[in-house]
């Protein structure tokens, strides 16, 4: 992707930011606008536009500054449940934003965010240590897993009954122009790209339509495999 | 000749100002771009104007003035 094309996605994310977050900012998008059409339009040397398109960098850079959080954060960086859990607690801050308004004035905005982030992450990390020890319990009480190659367990085993069988995906074309994406520019490993292949076909063993809401999952290491890895290896020195 | 665009691309939204980018990106590389030449003083003239920008939503007092003459006008 050249840079024009990245600072024109960057636009694009703040815009769709600003319209749903910061309405009252709208002035920078009209202004940027203006000036990133004229860069489109014209002609102009490399070095010329490469000035252009650092300048129009700095000037984002600033804004994000200016609320102390990028907006990756806010789309990208959390998890799915991160973002449920902040977005349940911004609305919680926000009726009672007269009391941050009168701590942090000009800043109350800045602190809401800030602090439903960070109390969203220490929430949902509390979840997933909570999960793991309920496994453990669980795994202690059922005694030692079975053994898959044993003869007992080859014979009494039940048929695979999954909706899944034949590992299919079916999924909306904006998913699938994003995950061409990531395939093209994301992705660092061919590990990378079979780890998304794997959590894809996970998803899809609710045999539905996978949609954007299911990115995150996607191209994130799947929890779940680590917190398994987890218990087994707690479990192996249990037994030792 | 350029690369064709998939004809699945028209059912995605893609933003606006990336669709601009790639146009542009598309037509130089096909040869067909025909923009006006960008003189410097236009070109000097853009760079004041971000460079105002910047040094408007760097100073707290400033942005607010800027919000609230731009949503007066609105």
């Amino acid at each position: 992707m050249s840079n024009l094309e990245k600072l024109g996605k960057r636009l694009d994310n703040i815009l769709k930011y600003i319209k749903n977050e910061k309405p009252k900012d709208i002035w920078i998008i009209n202004n940027l606008d203006i000036l990133f059409k004229e860069t489109i339009e014209t002609n102009t040397s490399i070095e010329k536009e490469n000035i252009l398109i650092k300048k129009i960098n700095e000037l984002l850079d600033q804004y994000e500054l200016r609320f102390g959080e990028t907006f990756k954060n806010l789309t990208e960086r959390l998890s799915t449940r991160e973002l449920e859990l902040k977005n349940q607690l911004y609305s919680q801050y926000k009726s009672n934003k007269k009391e941050f308004v009168k701590n942090y004035k000009d800043k109350a905005e800045q602190v809401m965010t800030g602090r439903a982030i960070k109390t969203a992450k220490s929430m949902a990390s509390k979840e997933q240590k909570k999960r793991i020890s309920e496994m453990i319990k669980v795994s202690l009480a059922n005694g030692p897993a079975e053994e898959i190659n044993s003869m007992e367990y080859v014979q009494n085993r039940k048929p695979v009954n999954e909706k899944n069988p034949i590992d299919t995906v079916r999924m909306d074309i904006p998913l699938l122009i994003r995950v061409m994406e990531f395939a093209k520019e994301d992705a660092k490993t061919d590990m990378d790209l079979h780890s998304a292949a794997e959590n894809m076909i996970e998803l899809s063993k609710s045999d539905r339509v996978l949609n954007m809401n299911d990115y995150n999952n996607i191209v994130t290491p799947d929890e779940e495999n680590q917190i398994n890895e987890l218990v087994k290896k707690v479990m192996t020195k249990l037994k030792a | 000749m350029g690369r064709e665009i998939s004809p699945f691309i028209k059912f995605h939204k893609m933003g606006k100002y990336k669709k601009m980018a790639l146009d542009k990106e598309k037509a130089i590389n096909e040869g067909t771009f025909k923009g006006k030449e960008m003189s410097d003083e236009r070109f000097n003239e853009i760079i004041a104007e971000l460079d105002r920008m910047i040094k408007v939503i760097k100073d707290d007092k400033l942005f607010e003035e800027e919000r609230l003459k731009y949503n007066k006008n609105e």
